[in-house]
């Protein structure tokens, strides 16, 4: 996807054109009208007197509506164009276009318009795979609109597409107008865009009062959220990520009230487990009703039995949540599929921290019998072959490789750059296990009033704290290996997993310099922020997903664990670096950055470190903490 | 193109630069926050929570603001500190 195309979006809807607003998908191309994980438009094209508009300017207003201003090519600079045709489109389901020609001219003007459409039906992963599709396609007219269809038994998509102005001429995939301007006059028409999912009709929300519902909720999200004032930078950068999460919240079918954030755009407009888990506790300073929707929608579709194609497992919390073609008919895994092994344990420390900030144990009372399978799952199906670490192996050859955050294929190797065999143990899942069960004893202490349970859970927290520290640390480099392989022998490539382990507290206070040392080295730190890889391994590749590009999110928590073990001014830097990258990119924060662009400074922060605290533990190198009250 | 852990890693980063965390009923903060230079004064008014809504003032190096005359006056400066080094040279 080129940076020439135009993305609106709504949660699970999401329409990406070219400037001029038309719509060419080629196959592989994440092009079109995207809704539930299913292309409802892959062609939508729009002449005038047979020739393509070209684009005057375009601008995403706010992230669910775009405008493209266009003339008719003259073919010569020096004829100035006497039409101009402005697109404004707000999408929201399906979506809405409102289509208005001007003549500038003193002269009357007869304009021929013509809007081609089509439909591939195509699953967003026949699109990242370029697959062929099983199904028939059809097209009819039903109430005066035109309908794109494709059935595959009883799966059923269908793209209604109507205009409020009659056209002139209708086919199957075709609308003609033929106007007669006079001068200095304009003329419109709206087109509405609906997508059908089996017999359920999907209005788009801009031609009904939920469009104004929509604007309102986007104001009263940014009313609701807590102000910045700061460096105009620093509050651009506050206030376009506080959007970039509204663009991306999405309702769940089951919890229509409340939303939660979808993982991103293109491919990842659905619900993610850790992905909207880790999003919920970076946001909990600023909003906590993403963590509780978040928390009950994973709760709900935690795993009960034991399957092989989706790797359900009682108690395990879901990877990915698909509803495309391929999922509904089991060609892929993902109606949910469950191949994670982080998400169980980060379900249960968003859930103590989300009590911590908002005090709601109703909500913690409630996912009592959750948090219980969750632990159960870790212990019981999360470590494999009773090591007392979670190793994953994928169960079919539909599943991930890997199931950790960098869960790309070839993530996880050994300082040559040679593959680590499966099961892999990799380290940072060890350390949220020491978190989890840390803050469950909280909260079987506290809310559950089980103290045999918050006994236990100390006792098997400190024990894998003590075994880890031991097992995973590799002595002659002074960092932690960032897996133990089929053979438990240590996986020795330095990598920014160490860092997360801060997080987690399961580092040794006497081990918590050297990783803070190879964290803030130039192998590891590029000046942007955290290398995924450290340059000099043999798998170091600077633009390789995670084998060396720097991950903002990556970098937030490794800052939030250097900060935790008192090194706040390497925190800083950190957050700097990942602060000064997104000044440069016209994406807000985007998703990785490339290390290329690595480069030295001195450090930016001289304030002396001071203060610290964690999970309301004081931690041995804190000293003075303030208090702040409503 | 937005993806919401990138999006959401600029208020993590403001909470762990303002040193924000719950005990109890109240919302503790560090008492000598560490700022990048540039940053100046940060404010966070409204932050939700146990306590009802919590504001914290982090007081930064206001005088590292600069202007763009500033930032270009600098650069010239280096322009011609790094001239004078390859004379040198």
């Amino acid at each position: 996807m080129g940076d020439n195309n135009i993305r609106i979006l709504d949660g699970s809807t999401f329409l990406v054109s070219n400037r001029n607003g038309d719509i060419t998908a080629k196959p592989d191309e994440p092009e079109g009208l995207f809704f539930k994980d299913t292309r409802h438009l892959s062609k939508w094209l729009l002449t005038v007197n047979g020739l393509t508009l070209d684009v005057l300017s375009t601008d995403t207003i706010e992230y669910f509506y775009a405008q493209h201003f266009c003339v008719p090519p003259t073919g010569t600079i020096y004829q100035n164009p006497t039409l101009s045709i402005v697109r404004r489109r707000c999408v929201g389901q399906g979506f809405v276009e409102d289509l208005t020609v001007i003549n500038h001219s003193a002269e009357k003007q007869k304009v021929k318009l013509r809007l081609r459409f089509a439909a591939d039906f195509f699953d967003l992963f026949e699109v990242k795979d370029a697959l062929k599709k099983k199904g028939k396609y059809y097209q009819a007219t039903r109430h005066g609109r035109r309908v794109l269809g494709y059935r595959r038994e009883d799966f059923v998509r269908e793209t209604l597409i109507r205009s409020t102005v009659a056209p002139a001429k209708e086919s199957a995939g075709e609308f003609e107008f033929r106007l007669t301007l006079q001068p200095k006059s304009c003329w419109s028409t709206s087109f509405h865009v609906t997508p059908v999912t089996g017999k359920t009709v999907h209005h788009p929300k801009f031609a009904t009062k939920e469009g104004d519902a929509m604007r309102r909720n986007l104001k009263e999200w940014i009313e609701a959220a807590p102000t910045v004032t700061c460096h105009p930078k620093a509050v651009r950068l506050y206030a376009r990520s506080l959007i970039d999460i509204a663009a991306l919240r999405f309702r769940c079918d089951t919890l229509p009230d409340y939303t939660l954030p979808a993982a991103g755009l293109p491919w990842f407009m659905a619900l993610f487990g850790r992905d909207s888990l880790i999003t919920s506790y970076q946001m909990l300073p600023f909003n906590s009703e993403l963590a509780a929707t978040t928390l009950r929608a994973l709760a709900e579709f935690q795993g009960k039995k034991e399957v092989d194609l989706t790797e359900e497992e009682p108690g395990r919390i879901l990877h990915e949540m698909r509803l495309g073609e391929l999922t509904y008919f089991h060609e892929r895994p993902q109606s949910p599929y469950y191949g994670a092994s982080d998400t169980t344990p980060l379900f249960l420390i968003l859930l103590d921290e989300y009590e911590r900030w908002t005090g709601d144990v109703s909500l913690v009372r409630a996912l009592e019998p959750n948090a219980r399978a969750a632990l159960n799952w870790i212990d019981h199906f999360g470590d494999r072959d009773g090591d007392g670490y979670i190793e994953y192996e994928r169960k079919t050859k539909l599943g991930l490789d890997n199931q950790c955050w960098k869960d790309s294929w070839n993530s996880i190797l050994f300082h040559d750059g040679t593959l680590a065999p499966t099961p892999r143990a990799t380290c940072e899942i060890q350390g949220y296990v020491y978190d989890a069960k840390v803050r469950c004893s909280r909260l079987a202490r506290a809310i559950w009033k089980d103290e045999a349970l918050a006994v236990t859970l100390e006792t098997q927290a400190a024990a894998l704290k003590r075994r880890f520290n031991h097992d995973f640390w590799i002595p002659d480099r002074k960092f932690f290996a960032v897996a133990l392989d089929r053979h438990k022998r240590k996986v020795d490539s330095l990598c920014s997993n160490i860092g997360q382990l801060l997080w987690s507290g399961i580092v040794d206070d006497d081990k918590a310099q050297a990783i803070r040392d190879h964290l803030m080295s130039p192998k590891l730190f590029s000046g942007w922020g955290i290398r995924t890889m450290a340059n000099g391994e043999g798998g170091y590749n600077p633009i390789e997903y995670h084998n060396g590009t720097v991950w903002p999110h990556d970098c937030s928590i490794i800052a939030a664990g250097l900060a935790s073990y008192g090194f706040r001014k390497e925190a800083a830097t950190v957050i700097t670096g990942i602060f000064e990258a997104s000044f440069f990119s016209t994406t807000v924060c985007p998703k990785c950055s490339p290390d290329t662009n690595a480069r030295r400074r001195d450090t930016l922060c001289s304030t002396p470190q001071h203060v610290c605290r964690r999970h309301g533990r004081q931690h041995p190198r804190c000293s003075a903490s303030a208090l702040c009250s409503a | 193109m937005p993806q919401a852990w990138a999006a959401a890693s600029a208020m993590l980063g403001i909470r762990t630069l303002l040193g924000l965390e719950p005990k109890g009923e109240v919302l503790t903060y560090s008492m000598d926050p560490i700022l990048p230079s540039w940053m100046g004064t940060l404010t966070v008014d409204g932050i939700p929570g146990r306590w009802g809504r919590a504001k914290v003032v982090a007081k930064g190096d206001d005088t590292a603001i600069v202007n763009m005359k500033q930032i270009y006056d600098d650069l010239l400066t280096k322009r011609k500190d790094l001239d004078k080094a390859k004379i040198a040279a």
